[in-house]
């Protein structure tokens, strides 16, 4: 099978996986959501085998343009939404952070989205484009899940369900900001420095992650130092999380940079 | 059994619970009161029950010890009064993970400080076979080659530029610097930055010829700004006063060159007659024709840009950052921060074992600074095995 073939049937499975999933919701079987989690992970380990392939056929890291950074990045939410979906005792979660997972999928395999790969300009060479993209991505991830349960949060009517979702909105702003710190901050720094020769240059984007890494930061503190809960927090989740999508999105398309390439 | 005095009991009671309980007991051996019979039964039971009430406890203590020890956690025990004391810890480190943090956030702005005021970057543009003074150092550098690789199909695969570093006049050490592989010496960092062509160096060859007659074609050499002969009587000399490799107009019809790269290059021709300037244009290497619609076209005479030769330089970037290795600790202390404190939380448990009418009591409380449900979960496990009998 070609690459385009795997991401295709990973694509169907993970559509198919959404449907079984707010069928569950809105039917109240647990039973269902569990069947959508076992195609949601058939459809990652199709994703999975593409990526591979690619990364085999390309010869480098297969996050180098738009439609292989969000293919990456739709790897990486299925992969939180099943490592907090398994776990996680709410509902709701699973499909929302799967439609996410999808409209990025559906995005990437747009026809307005050139899925060439292309020979990597010198300043992308270097192994240190899998470690920060990667990284960097996976951080961004669980900042969905954040976003996800936070955004429920705001849409909870029952006390018990929205204090679950505090919790696991917290979570996984435990698990993405140390992620976000080392592969987008500290591992951008370690290459720029290497290839730029100055770790840190006020470029959109590198201003755009402090940005959103300030966002985090002050979530952890207020929640930590000051006790903050509940709706002030999820707020400031769903900042953050807005903050990484214009540093994934809106950097790359509105304004230009040394990040310019993906 | 004989009689045995009350220290000899107590010492007794004191080995069974294995120096953790004090268990006294009074024992009245007045004999008038109680013949010896009775004493010894009541002193037998007594020491039935000290024995077991101490076994148990100190069954229930190893039980709750090892229940704690097998999820990892430090047990220290203090016997407070007639109780025992459990004090489980585990990943201690994990407290200190935010001071960490915090600590390494000061290093970074330290950094940031002495990169700021300690810094210095100059770009070093260098032409093969050239050297240069490096600002601020007592050594220069040399370039000895500098190529572009292309890939198959187009576009820069990479910049490769062999230097040298000379010291006292003797080279030293001669590395490939490219993209992402910079040099270091002596605290100064080399990178490939940028690359081009000396354009104002180049060497030109530029025809010239007659529009009234096919025949006339003479090829000059020439230099920017260099005024060649033609010998001709029409057409005495000819000067390249400007070239661009890259030529655009810009904003107000202002000549500009795009890019360094030779995309579009142009030349403005000029020629005389004597002391008369009889042309003055745009010639464009790879539109010859372009002239002939252009208002000079009406002169008699048209230019080629046959060649445009220039050698091609290297750019690269020295720097000195006197805070960077400050970053990189930061960076660490940072991350190493951030792990130890949201993925090892610290967990402690305290257990207080009490016997109360013959029974053992456990009593315990936990705490956990992040990760409260995963700790829930831990805690009654160790309590379920504590509370199955083994």
């Amino acid at each position: 099978m070609t690459e385009s073939t795997l991401f295709t049937v990973a694509f169907i499975l993970y559509i198919g996986a959404l449907i079984v999933f707010f069928a569950a919701l809105f039917a109240r079987r647990e039973g269902w959501a569990r069947a959508g989690l076992v195609l949601a992970a058939a459809g990652f380990l199709f994703h999975t085998a593409a990526l591979v392939l690619r990364t085999a056929s390309s010869g480098h890291a297969p996050f180098t343009n738009m439609y292989e950074s969000l293919s990456f990045l739709s790897w990486s939410v299925v992969l939180a939404m099943i490592v907090f979906g398994r776990k996680s005792r709410v509902p709701g979660l699973a499909p929302y952070l799967m439609l996410i997972a999808v409209a990025l999928v559906a995005l990437a395999s747009s026809p307005l989205m050139p899925k060439d790969a292309t020979p990597l300009v010198p300043a992308l060479q270097s192994y240190w484009l899998w470690l920060h993209v990667s990284v960097t991505l996976l951080g961004e991830a669980f900042f969905a899940v954040a976003f996800v349960a936070s955004l429920l949060f705001l849409g909870a009517g029952s006390e018990e369900k929205k204090e679950r979702l505090d919790a696991l909105a917290y979570r996984a702003v435990a698990v993405g900001f140390p992620l976000f710190t080392l592969g987008g901050l500290v591992f951008g720094m370690v290459w720029a420095y290497r290839a730029w020769g100055r770790y840190w240059g006020w470029d959109p984007k590198e201003v755009w992650s402090l940005i959103t890494w300030f966002v985090f930061a002050l979530y952890l503190h207020t929640r930590i130092v000051m006790g903050w809960k509940g709706k002030r927090s999820a707020w400031i989740a769903i900042i953050g999380f807005l903050a990484a999508l214009f540093t994934y999105f809106g950097v790359n398309y509105i304004l230009s940079g040394l990040h310019s390439y993906a | 059994m004989k009689f045995q005095s009350r220290s000899q009991i107590e010492a007794m009671a004191k080995f069974k619970s294995q120096g953790d309980l004090v268990t006294s007991f009074y024992l009245d051996t007045d004999k008038g009161r109680l013949n010896r019979k009775e004493i010894q039964l009541a002193l037998k039971n007594l020491l039935n029950d000290a024995k077991a009430r101490a076994c148990a406890l100190a069954a229930a203590k190893d039980k709750t010890i090892a229940a704690l020890r097998a999820d990892r956690f430090r047990v220290t025990e203090t016997p407070v009064g007639g109780r025992t004391v459990l004090r489980a810890r585990k990943r201690r480190l994990g407290l200190f993970g935010s001071d960490v943090v915090h600590l390494g956030l000061l290093v970074i702005l330290a950094g940031g400080f002495a990169s700021g005021l300690g810094g210095r970057r100059a770009e070093i543009g260098l032409l093969e076979g050239e050297t240069a003074d490096v600002p601020q150092a007592a050594f220069r550098v040399r370039l000895d080659k500098f190529e572009t690789e292309y890939y198959p199909k187009g576009g820069v695969k990479d910049w490769k530029s062999t230097v040298t570093v000379v010291e006292n006049g003797a080279p030293v050490l001669t590395r490939v610097v490219e993209v992402n592989h910079p040099l270091t010496y002596r605290g100064i960092s080399f990178y490939q930055t940028s690359y081009g062509w000396d354009w104002q160096k180049s060497a030109f060859e530029l025809e010239v010829r007659k529009r009234a007659d096919a025949s006339f074609s003479k090829s000059v050499s020439l230099k920017l700004g260099e005024r060649a002969a033609v010998d001709d009587v029409e057409i005495t000399r000819v000067a390249i006063r400007q070239f661009v490799p890259d030529f655009v107009l810009g904003e107000g019809g202002k000549v500009q060159s795009r890019s360094q790269e030779p995309r579009n290059p142009a030349a403005l021709v000029e020629a005389w007659k004597g002391e008369e300037r009889i042309f003055s244009g745009w010639v464009f290497a790879r539109y010859p024709d372009f002239g002939s619609g252009h208002p000079e076209g009406k002169s008699p005479f048209a230019f080629v840009l046959k060649r445009y030769e220039a050698a091609p330089y290297s750019v690269l970037e020295a720097a000195k950052d006197p805070g960077v290795n400050f970053i990189w600790l930061g960076s660490l202390f940072v991350v190493a921060g951030l792990f130890l404190a949201f993925y090892w939380p610290p967990r402690e448990i305290t257990a207080v074992l009490e016997e109360t009418q013959g029974k053992v009591e456990v009593t315990a409380g936990g705490h956990a600074a992040k990760g409260g449900e995963a700790f829930q979960a831990e805690y009654d496990g160790i309590f379920e095995r504590i509370r199955r009998p083994s």
